[in-house]
């Protein structure tokens, strides 16, 4: 039964927007006819406006805050190592790599730890995510339909050619965003063509490669627009990497400025790797 | 580093790279310092108590989730930091300020017309006793509500508690505010 006392008790999640839609609709019933709840809640909505207006004030932040705070946290130890990094597991590697290829990769991510600092100062790495709080995450399985897709002839804002220059010049103003030109010849990857399209909502320019007979699909992407799934964090080659693998397509995510890059390819991530170094270190702006 | 997440960072600042909390410091003072203000009520203690956020944030860091986003966490820490400093200042002095002396007297001091500064004065000043009188678990939901236009369920999120909760206290405080200044005279119309 609908009270005025469960009303009220539920008038500001109603007015916030808040509330389940079937419980909305009971309220707005309920304020339709009872005038004392429609008081009620049209004095909680003056009260926490006139709270706002009057405590709204531009506080400016004392300049000495920011010094103060790093010289008491440099008097203190650093903190014990409570938080574990969420690991995956891969498949065994399809093309049959050495297996000293992984205990590499170990030794890489060891030689980052020894020397993390010298790293971080004079390498700014790809880093794994640009990200806006309200930007929806990315979706590999989309990815994935794409990627899967052939490079058909003559579809709307497509380019074919294999010029890395060309293409990202061409697809830029289709995207709106400024296409980075990626050329992977150094590492056996033949550029076929590129496409504009759109992954929920957000263009996207899409490069396809031809990799020693392997088809592999480069995604760019504005980082503010949409952000990259929560991944493995890797290193390789003093670069920050997400990793991911899943139904036998594997997927190396990288940022650059305020673009977002992800490499699909039916090969490990482990074997992308090398790729997605090569695409980030020679990339420029197209 | 200033393109990696905030998540990312606080894991890395837990793990020893004090220079990525230093980056989360300089994303996230200016609101940790203004929710301070607001429950310090002056700011010579709004500097310590934002100072002490931080420095409790940076020992906390290995209870944080990095699953879940780091600003909720962080505005949690600070409320509750600034609950229990303001419960040790009452145990020193009975009374605490909202910071709404210093800019409403600024406010009410930049009326063109004398008698609207006479106004602004005394609904700030009722204002701010209306606001003092609230426990301190209804004034901490109704500042991080109305000053930091936080939604409910980033509220509830901060404060713990169930949504209905959050909702529940910031509706106690209105009514109270509502009631405490209609008995100093003070209509509440926009």
């Amino acid at each position: 039964m609908v009270t005025c006392r469960w009303v009220q008790d539920r008038l500001l999640l109603y007015l916030a927007g808040e509330i389940d839609p079937r419980l909305a609709a009971k309220l707005c019933r309920h304020l339709e006819r009872c005038g004392r709840c429609t008081r009620v809640a049209e004095e909680l909505a003056e009260t926490q406006e006139v709270l706002g207006n009057a405590l709204e004030q531009a506080i400016a932040t004392p300049a000495t805050l920011h010094e103060r705070v790093m010289d008491a946290l440099r008097a203190l130890p650093a903190p014990a190592p409570g938080l574990s990094v969420p690991t995956r597991s891969f498949s065994t590697a399809r093309w049959g790599w050495p297996a000293f290829a992984s205990a590499g990769l170990c030794l890489l991510a060891a030689g980052f730890l020894l020397g993390r600092e010298q790293a971080l100062n004079n390498h700014p790495p790809a880093t794994p995510a640009v990200r806006s709080p309200a930007a929806p995450i990315l979706s590999l399985a989309l990815l994935a339909a794409d990627h899967e897709k052939p490079l058909q002839v003559a579809q709307p804002d497509q380019v074919v050619g294999s010029d890395p220059w060309q293409v990202a010049h061409a697809l830029a103003p289709r995207v709106a965003f400024p296409v980075t030109a990626v050329d992977l010849r150094n590492a056996d990857a033949r550029l076929l063509g590129g496409q504009a399209q759109r992954v929920q909502g957000v263009p996207v320019a899409f490069q396809r490669y031809d990799w020693r007979g392997e088809r592999v699909s480069l995604f760019q992407m504005d980082g503010r627009k949409i952000a990259l799934p929560g991944l493995r964090e890797t290193t390789f080659d003093g670069h920050c990497f997400l990793i991911g693998e899943r139904e036998g397509l594997g997927y190396v995510l990288w940022c650059k400025g305020t673009t977002n890059f992800v490499l699909v390819a039916r090969a490990t991530p482990e074997q992308l790797l090398r790729l997605a170094s090569a695409a980030g270190g020679a990339s420029t702006r197209g | 580093m200033s393109h990696l997440p905030d998540e990312v960072l606080a894991r890395r600042a837990a793990a020893g790279h004090r220079e990525c909390f230093e980056e989360l410091l300089a994303r996230h003072r200016d609101r940790v310092y203004r929710l301070c203000y607001r429950m310090a009520g002056n700011t010579e203690d709004a500097e310590d108590w934002a100072q002490e956020c931080f420095v409790r944030a940076y020992r906390q860091l290995g209870h944080y989730n990095p699953q879940l986003p780091f600003e909720p966490w962080l505005l949690r820490v600070t409320s509750n930091t600034c609950l229990n400093l303001i419960k040790a200042r009452g145990r020193r002095q009975d009374r605490f300020q909202l910071g709404l002396g210093e800019e409403m007297g600024e406010r009410a001091s930049a009326a063109p017309d004398p008698l609207d500064a006479a106004v602004c004065a005394e609904e700030a000043q009722a204002i701010r006793a209306a606001l003092e009188t609230l426990p301190p678990t209804l004034r901490q939901a109704v500042v991080l509500r109305v000053l930091e236009d936080l939604s409910f369920r980033e509220l509830a999120e901060i404060l713990g508690v169930p949504l209905q909760t959050a909702a529940t206290r910031v509706r106690r405080a209105l009514v109270q505010v509502r009631e405490r200044l209609a008995k100093s005279g003070i209509e509440v119309v926009l």
